[in-house]
């Protein structure tokens, strides 16, 4: 088992520094220099030849890209992400208060996708064919095709002005304020869980619909079971595999999703500060904000294929 | 002998797209106490289908119970809910069933102990320890060697044969008074068939049940079944007791069944006899005789009218034929 | 045939309750609905397409005229569904949008599967340190969400709609390519493909000429779905700011413009998402249909390759 670990933590390093490395260089190497960015913008009006040379070299973006690229992974190494070139601040800031806050939407988001959408699915697949199915198969679709950013708007436009039940923007921790921080995070959270709400809904029908045909559930009927008995001990239980790698898959789902909702919510978190970023050519904070997402997937990544050798015994490895 | 189970002109239909299937159309028979009956016939002819709508375990799309009775310990199974508290005290509890497909048929998430817990538990009110006992004394029971490990074991550590050991085990598990054995021994190979059947029979005999057993193969059945149901499409042919369809059969069908089986003290050179022609269809059958078709001693009666019933020819055998072949006594067949 | 029989039906009553409980009528109805659905999606994408194939003698108005005496009208005869901010037509700059929309999720899904089925079908054919490479990649790929990496690749490149539709087709490769990687593993084991390489067959001629055709049902499928994706990929973008320059209307760009006056004209931002969620789930439908036609068997959702990273 510690073999399989090492041997998967191997794969995800190497996974990693591909993409880091991939993100670094493409960065890098496209059209758009930062500095001229920079220093065209209101706060500098230097236009000087070497002002910009000089400016350039602060930022080390005259060496060659992978040099540049093992300095950025050395610093990183030491726990240094770099200075973002527009705000003058290190990354590390940056990151410090805008990841906590898109943490805080995505763990709730997942965890209502799970807890609403897994249930769902498993209600869909037992009562096969009727209305309750064909509603939640309407739902979950739904869920799939609707933009998020416009289920946002929606969602405010309904909540928000219409009815005035929830506030339609901003955020507040939820140190500061819990009641005030929770009333601004339903409509966001809700918003964002819909599309992994959608997908776990539709995995987990489809997989139980697979198991239910099974032989060994067959068997547990002869042996006089009662339909609870069946589908939790029997069904639920074999059918769960696909739906936690789809659990897993979420992850992403949610990093990506979090990108729109929070430019439609007005929430200061890491989708947001990507999207300032890359309009304002910020390379080092897109860096730092591509390198946590990716730990984050992996980590993801690696907790489902534990998963499986506690799920199925037929996989755990001897 | 009393009569323990009887079943009496059960039919099971299935909705295809094509049309409605009647896998099994009017099947009456009975099973006294301690006594093994086969039922026999080629795939498709409705006796898994049979044994399933006795235990009301019909996949209810596309299948359904269309008719019949099925009366066992002073009820009609067929009038309680399908998975109301009657019905599932009955299975398992009454009724056992194992099925064909050894290997598939346990879970493959829960240990082979915890199934079979899981099964006693479900009849017997037993505590967890005592149920944890009883486990192991069953995979015991079974010939399962050191089963005190080997009851923590997941059921694809085991091989086909112990697999259909635990099934075995768990059927007998409440002491039912009828095993049900839907194909037992198809899916393992020749020496292990003997083994388990003889088990089946040894453990049936020592709990006081009897046995139902569904095949396609004769051999399975002469050696251990008292009384034999062969069915076609649907419907029971003939019944009787071994000796007497061995030795004298009625129905073209079972002459068939019996000179296509190649024998030990056949003269070498001498051909398999096989039955020409498929088995038919099931949807839209006409009302004459579903082995017409394939029948080598049909008469001209037998194109005219419909399929007759079930006669008796004495001694417990009847058959459902107009040929009837008795009679003729030309053909060696014992 | 069963002679009167004077049992009661009583087993049709007690047959109640679970697991499936469909009555034969209701899988029919269900069988024909899919196949109303799936025509009426078919007919409703083969008209979008024409539309906005020919939106200059559609639409009622040229997307970019501006009635300034007009803004933010309600919906009238004139303008079924108003007009915007520069009294601009509404319906029209949706007609012309649905170009954008169309064109970018074809092209980048066409993109992406091209390069992709070329990637997983070499990786999977040749196996070994070629598949440990190209596959890696496409983990890496998959480590970064879709669109957050297309939106990184468009601003990257600059923003037109050449740079959105690269974008959206490269952040799509790594599924096809894990598909046709498994597929070709699976194929490559058939014995047919074992003959061929016994007289003689080049690796490339079996890859060109029969594993990709044989899987090709599976990716064709596939890409029916990614279609959607590519098209939602592209409605965020635009939403974001990324994307078409202004001139031309897109469905993102115009939920984001109406986006400040949701409160007196909400038409605005919500006819756009409506178009988008009708045309993604238009292609998603048929490509459920295609594949229940294609294969039966087929399972719920794609399988991302055989092994995971």
């Amino acid at each position: 088992m510690t073999g399989y670990l090492l041997r998967r933590l191997g794969q995800a390093l190497i996974v990693l520094f591909i993409v880091t490395f991939l993100v670094f260089g493409v960065m890098r190497w496209l059209p758009g220099d930062p500095i001229l960015m920079y220093l065209s913008s209101d706060s500098y009006r230097i236009t000087d030849r070497a002002e910009i040379a000089r400016m350039r070299h602060q930022y080390g973006l005259d060496k060659p890209i992978p040099m540049q690229y093992l300095d950025w992974a050395k610093g990183v190494l030491q726990g240094d992400l770099g200075k973002s070139i527009t705000k003058g601040t290190t990354v590390n800031e940056e990151l410090a208060r805008a990841v906590p806050v898109t943490l805080y939407l995505g763990i709730v988001s997942f965890i209502i996708s799970q807890l609403i959408g897994i249930p769902l699915g498993i209600l869909a697949a037992i009562r096969r064919g009727t209305w309750i199915d064909n509603t939640i198969l309407v739902i979950a679709n739904l869920g799939v095709t609707a933009p998020i950013f416009w289920v946002g708007i929606i969602l405010i436009y309904v909540f928000g002005l219409t009815l005035g039940w929830l506030p339609i923007q901003g955020y507040t921790s939820p140190f500061t304020d819990f009641s005030k921080s929770v009333q601004q995070l339903i409509l966001p959270a809700f918003c964002l869980a819909l599309g992994p709400l959608a997908g776990a809904t539709r995995q987990t029908r489809s997989a139980m619909l697979e198991v239910i045909h099974q032989d060994y559930v067959r068997t547990a009927w002869a042996k006089g079971l009662s339909e609870r008995a069946v589908i939790s001990r029997h069904v639920v239980k074999n059918g769960i595999l696909p739906v936690v790698t789809l659990a897993g898959m979420a992850v992403p789902m949610i990093i990506g999703g979090a990108v729109l909702v929070e430019t439609v919510f007005n929430i200061p978190g890491m989708g947001r500060l990507a999207v300032n970023a890359l309009f304002a050519k910020d390379y080092a904070i897109v860096q730092g904000i591509v390198l946590i997402t990716a730990i984050a997937v992996i980590i993801a990544n690696l907790l489902v294929d534990l998963s499986y050798g506690y799920l199925d015994p037929r996989v755990r490895v001897a | 002998m009393s009569t323990l189970l009887d079943v009496r002109d059960l039919q099971v239909e299935f909705v295809t797209p094509n049309g409605a299937v009647r896998a099994v159309d009017g099947v009456s028979y009975t099973l006294d106490e301690h006594e093994i009956v086969g039922l026999v016939g080629e795939s498709g002819c409705g006796k898994s289908a049979s044994q399933l709508a006795v235990m009301q375990l019909i996949q209810s799309p596309p299948g359904r119970i269309a008719g019949g009775e099925v009366l066992f310990e002073g009820s009609d199974l067929l009038t309680f809910a399908k998975n109301g508290p009657q019905m599932r005290a009955v299975r398992g509890g009454r009724i056992a069933m194992i099925f064909q497909e050894p290997m598939t048929s346990l879970n493959p998430v829960l240990t082979v102990g915890a199934q079979l817990e899981e099964a006693v538990r479900t009849h017997c009110s037993l505590s967890k320890s005592e149920a944890r006992d009883r486990a192991v004394e069953l995979l015991r029971l079974v010939g399962t060697p050191s089963p005190e490990t080997r009851v923590k074991d997941y059921p694809h550590q085991f091989s086909g044969g112990m697999c259909q050991r635990v099934m075995i085990a768990m059927g007998l598990s409440c002491n039912p008074r009828v095993l049900i054995a839907d194909e037992p021994t198809t899916a393992l190979d020749v020496t292990t068939q003997a083994q388990v059947l003889k088990l089946m029979r040894d453990l049936v005999e020592q709990f006081g049940a009897s046995l139902v057993i569904v095949t396609h193969n004769l051999g399975v059945v002469a050696r251990y079944v008292h009384r034999i149901y062969v069915m076609y499409a649907g419907r029971v042919v003939e019944a009787g007791a071994t000796k007497d369809i061995f030795a004298h059969p009625r129905h073209p069908y079972t002459l068939g069944l019996l000179k296509s089986v190649p024998r030990l003290d056949e003269r070498q050179g001498a051909r398999l006899i096989p039955i020409d022609g498929l088995p038919p269809n099931l949807i839209d059958m006409p009302p004459t005789c579903a082995f017409l078709p394939r029948c080598t001693r049909a008469i001209d009666r037998c194109r005219r009218e419909p399929w007759p019933a079930l006669e008796s020819v004495g001694g417990g055998h009847s058959v459902r034929c107009y040929v009837n072949l008795g009679e003729a006594r030309d053909e060696r067949i014992v | 045939m069963s002679a009167g029989s004077d049992t009661t039906i009583v087993a049709g009553a007690a047959c109640a309750a679970t697991p499936p409980r469909v009555s034969p009528r209701a899988v029919a109805v269900r069988v024909l609905l899919h196949r109303k659905l799936f025509m009426g999606c078919a007919i409703f994408l083969v008209v979008l397409v024409i539309v906005a194939l020919f939106a200059p003698w559609v639409a009622p108005y040229p997307p970019n005229q501006t009635e300034l005496l007009n803004r933010m009208a309600p919906p009238s005869w004139q303008h079924w569904l108003g007009t915007d901010t520069l009294g601009r037509d509404t319906l029209s700059r949706l007609i012309y949008g649905a170009r954008v929309s169309l064109l970018v999720g074809v092209v980048a899904v066409a993109l992406s599967a091209s390069i992709g089925i070329v990637l997983g079908t070499v990786a999977g054919y040749f196996g070994r340190w070629v598949e440990a490479v190209i596959m890696r990649c496409m983990d890496a790929l998959m480590t970064i969400p879709m669109i957050l990496l297309a939106l990184t690749l468009a601003a990257l490149l600059g923003g037109g709609l050449s740079d959105v539709v690269v974008a959206i087709g490269v952040s799509m490769i790594p599924p096809y390519a894990r598909l046709m990687c498994a597929e070709t593993q699976s194929i490559k084991r058939k014995d047919f493909i074992v003959s061929l390489r016994g007289m003689g067959a080049g690796g490339w001629r079996i890859m060109a000429g029969h594993v990709v055709p044989n899987a090709f049902s599976h990716v064709l499928v596939f890409m029916t779905m990614q279609i959607g994706g590519a098209i939602l990929a592209e409605a965020a973008l635009s939403f974001l700011g990324i994307g078409v320059e202004a001139t031309t209307p897109t469905w993102g760009s115009m939920v984001a413009d109406g986006y400040r006056y949701l409160f007196t004209d909400p038409i605005l931002s919500i006819a756009p998402g409506v178009a988008i969620m009708a045309t993604v789930f238009a292609f998603n439908m048929v490509g459920d249909t295609l594949r229940d036609v294609l294969d039966p068997r087929l399972r719920g959702t794609m399988v991302y390759g055989g092994k995971r990273a």
